[in-house]
């Protein structure tokens, strides 16, 4: 329905040019025969009732698809007038009203009000062939008793003028009391009229008109249809008359002129329409000379070349299935993945920072087929990409159907997602690749301690799905904080003035156990400059040396422990602080340490912006939430209660929907699932629904560390809800 | 009792009404159909609005006339006299004879048939 409402806007539109250019040439040719516009409004007919054309280099069409179909599917729909200056003061509107609502709701709003239109649209042609209907049988039922007076005529007191009434079989109807000699007239002009056809052409014009009742130019050029088919069908019988009977017939005009305010589909009825104008054209109808006749005819044809055909489709290229690179009259050229990536900085604010990949003119855009290129392009992003914060990167170009979660921050500690579906089509070509969830230190004043991650999955509505390539969706990797770590020699009094020398002053020291490469301690500071929060710091004892490394401000240290969970030599530590804030869940921050030869660093980091866990949930009738995890295809529907049924309306139908929102972990466990003598982290996130406040229930993930790509994966997932004691 | 009005196009009806009562409705809807091109029910409504107005009767779906063609033709002329001649019957006769032109048979007709209505 949205496809025929759009088809018939361009058209009307299209048409709607050609009919200005009729009427231009009309009140140009004043003299000319009419039959020529009735002939001209027939063409206007013609094109607004087929929906395609040849095109033409002649066409004087701005635009043959003003609204082009494919607008309800972008997310910043853009319209093509064939005028830029219309294009350019237009579509930035359409977009900033219509841009995608930044929450996970899939709806395209320029769509919504597409369908509305259609169905508005509908309704009026509903409503326009319903008077239609309705004026003529009113006409028909109230001449039913009229009486034959001769072939083709009947006669009926209760008419006060002549019409024609009938499409197959047209008759036409006179008043009982009508003079001999004008009534000649009057039939001569009728019956005009039956041979011209005009009792199916204007019933024709009409329906058209019902399917345009919105373009107010139709509504024009079928009141000059009208008006011409009288104006033709005069000139048909004045043009044997001689000066004397021109005059009768112009009084006769004048005595049947009826003053009817309406617009009828039929009868054709002889004083109908513009009486004034035919009277004028029938008292002073000459012959019309040769060279007008000529010079009208040009123009029809002119006009008929110029706007019954399309313009060439030239600047707007129509995407095909096959890959973009092959066509020369596309403006890009895509550059294949490569190592060598002419990524430049191009501008700097304080927390933003703007990408460009090739020129301005569009050349050396980077393509990207999968998440692997993709990732390893947001690693070539400046130093630490996940330091800055990026507007749009320009040029990006993508192969399959990628949907991108990107968040970011305005440098205010709080933070924005922002969901692009990035297709094939896609004329615009940038993505926010912000960096993410930039979760400024709290604690500090100045940016050393930026955090960020880049996540990116595939979300549609609140679902998880997998790539158009099929994969399913691979550990992220992501850059954990630069570690800062030190070491010193161990002395005797390491613990007091080998810190202190290392600018370690004033900590407290408490050992932990002791592990494969030393002792194990954890170090908080004492007397913390900030009002609540401290620094923590792991240190390493072993032989000749002392391994420092810090880990996050934090309230506490919640959780440590030690435990090998890789299989290799060397520990991992894992540690989890609470940050503090973030409301009543709280905020922690989740370490695994590595410590081997001397050497620490992070192999795992999670916390609550950093937080890849994979869940998503969608509200389904009646009254449930499935909640899915897209790493490991875990499925589980849980009937929603008491609160959270207020998501619902009575009869179980979602009102919104809400996004699944997972906290940071809480809880950390090592277990070894799978016997294999190596520990699986079993963590713990609180979730809800809708609210931060409403506990939905646990999400857990087991990671196991996975030696090929050095990270942890999620080998399983589980959602168990929460269920309040009655 | 003044007689009924009739409109032009209920004058051809009864004009076929006076040619073949009495009649059963069936029938006269039949023939207004192949005279007139009437519908059916256009007839049967054309005939109910005579029977109110006092023009024909309808008993038992058989169609008699209450008023004759005579009384209808004399009522149209007396009322054509008394609109466009002020009533005066010399005027109209007047105006008749000298504008339509009568043949000798005619005018022998028209005497006899005034001495026979004195």
């Amino acid at each position: 329905m949205t496809d025929a409402f759009l088809t018939v806007f361009n058209l009307s539109i299209t048409a709607s040019w050609m009919v200005i250019a009729v009427l231009l040439c009309r009140s140009i040719f004043k003299k000319a025969p009419k039959n020529l516009f009735c002939i001209l409004w027939l063409l206007v007919g013609l094109r607004l009732a087929i929906p395609f054309s040849i095109e033409s280099i002649f066409s004087l069409v701005p635009s043959a698809e003003t609204i082009p179909p494919e607008i309800i599917h972008q997310d910043f729909p853009q319209i093509q007038t064939g005028f830029d200056p219309v294009n350019d003061v237009i579509n930035p509107i359409l977009s900033e009203t219509f841009a995608p609502v930044p929450n996970y709701s899939s709806v395209n709003r320029f769509q919504v009000f597409i369908e509305t239109v259609s169905n508005m649209w509908i309704l009026g042609i509903a409503v326009v062939i319903l008077y239609g209907i309705i004026s003529y049988t009113v006409v028909r039922f109230k001449v039913r008793d009229s009486v034959p007076a001769g072939d083709n005529i009947r006669q009926s007191e209760k008419i006060s003028t002549p019409f024609i009434l009938g499409f197959i079989k047209p008759k036409i109807y006179i008043p009982f009391k009508m003079d001999e000699n004008n009534l000649q007239y009057i039939l001569a002009h009728e019956r005009a009229h039956i041979k011209r056809c005009d009792h199916l052409i204007k019933p024709i014009g009409f329906a058209l008109l019902a399917v345009y009742w919105f373009n107010p130019v139709i509504w024009i050029a079928y009141i000059f249809l009208c008006r011409d088919i009288e104006l033709a069908c005069d000139e048909k019988v004045v043009r044997v008359l001689t000066a004397n009977e021109k005059a009768r017939y112009a009084s006769v005009l004048l005595d049947c002129s009826i003053n009817r305010r309406y617009i009828a589909a039929c009868p054709l009825a002889f004083g109908e329409v513009g009486v004034k104008e035919r009277i004028k054209n029938a008292l002073n109808y000459k012959k019309p000379v040769l060279w007008i006749i000529i010079a009208a005819v040009a123009s029809a044809i002119i006009i008929t070349v110029c706007f019954m055909t399309n313009p060439k489709n030239e600047d707007i290229p129509t995407p095909d299935n096959e890959t973009v690179e092959s066509t020369e009259s596309t403006k890009e050229t895509i550059s294949e993945f490569s190592v060598d990536w002419d990524i430049k900085k191009i501008g700097y604010a304080p927390y933003l920072a703007k990408y460009m990949c090739g020129d301005e003119d569009g050349n050396g855009c980077i393509k990207i087929t999968n998440i692997g290129e993709l990732e390893e392009f947001l690693s070539h992003l400046g130093t630490n990409p996940l330091n800055d914060i990026t507007d749009p990167i320009e040029n990006v170009y993508f192969e399959n159907n990628l949907l991108l979660a990107v968040y970011y921050t305005s440098g205010s500690g709080s933070y924005r997602c922002s969901i692009e579906e990035v297709d094939i089509n896609r004329k615009d070509k940038s993505i926010m690749v912000s960096s993410i969830l930039l979760m400024p230190e709290v604690f500090t004043d100045d940016m050393s301690g930026w955090l960020g991650f880049i996540e990116i999955k595939n979300i549609y509505g609140t679902d998880v799905a997998d790539y158009s390539c099929d994969t399913k969706l691979s550990q992220q990797q992501y850059s954990a904080p630069t570690l800062k770590k030190h070491s010193i020699e161990k002395t005797d009094n390491w613990k007091t003035d080998g810190l202190k020398n290392a600018g370690l002053d004033g900590v407290e020291i408490n050992y932990i156990s002791d592990i494969s490469q030393g002792s194990l301690y954890l170090l908080e500071e004492k007397d913390p400059f900030y009002v609540n929060s401290k620094h923590f710091f792991l240190a390493v004892e072993k032989d000749d040396q002392v391994l420092l490394a810090e880990v996050s401000l934090g309230l506490s240290c919640e959780y440590i422990n030690c435990c090998d969970v890789d299989g290799e030599p060397g520990d991992e530590i894992l540690v989890m602080i609470d940050n503090g804030g973030n409301g009543g869940a709280g905020s922690h921050s989740t370490y695994v340490y590595k410590v081997c030869n001397g050497n620490i660093s992070t192999i795992y980091y999670s916390d609550y912006f950093n937080n890849i866990h994979g869940f998503s949930a969608k509200l389904i009738e009646p009254f449930n939430v499935e909640v899915k995890n897209s790493y490991t295809g875990y499925t589980s529907t849980i009937e929603a209660q008491n609160e959270f049924r207020n998501h619902f309306d009575e009869q179980g139908k979602p009102i919104v929907d809400f996004p699944l929102s997972i906290d940071c972990i809480y809880s950390i466990r090592p277990e070894d699932i799978d016997n294999d003598s190596v520990y699986e982290l079993v963590c713990r996130r609180y979730s809800s629904l809708g609210a931060h406040v409403d506990y939905f229930g646990d999400a857990v993930t087991t990671l196991k560390y996975d030696k090929s790509s050095n990270s942890f994966k999620i080998i399983d997932a589980e959602f168990i809800p929460y269920r309040r004691e009655e | 009792m003044t007689t009924p009005k009739i409109f032009e196009s209920e004058y051809r009806f009864c004009i076929i009404l006076w040619e073949n009562e009495p009649i059963s409705s069936a029938n006269l809807a039949k023939l207004c159909k192949e005279k007139l091109d009437w519908s059916r029910t256009t007839t049967y409504t054309v005939i109910k609005r005579l029977v109110e107005r006092g023009v024909l009767k309808n008993d038992n779906s058989v169609i008699t006339s209450l008023v004759s063609k005579d009384e209808i033709q004399a009522s149209e002329i007396d009322e054509l006299v008394e609109k466009k001649f002020e009533g005066s019957l010399p005027a109209f006769i007047s105006a008749f004879t000298k504008h339509v032109k009568l043949s000798e048979k005619e005018i022998d007709e028209l005497k006899k048939m005034i001495e026979r209505s004195n």
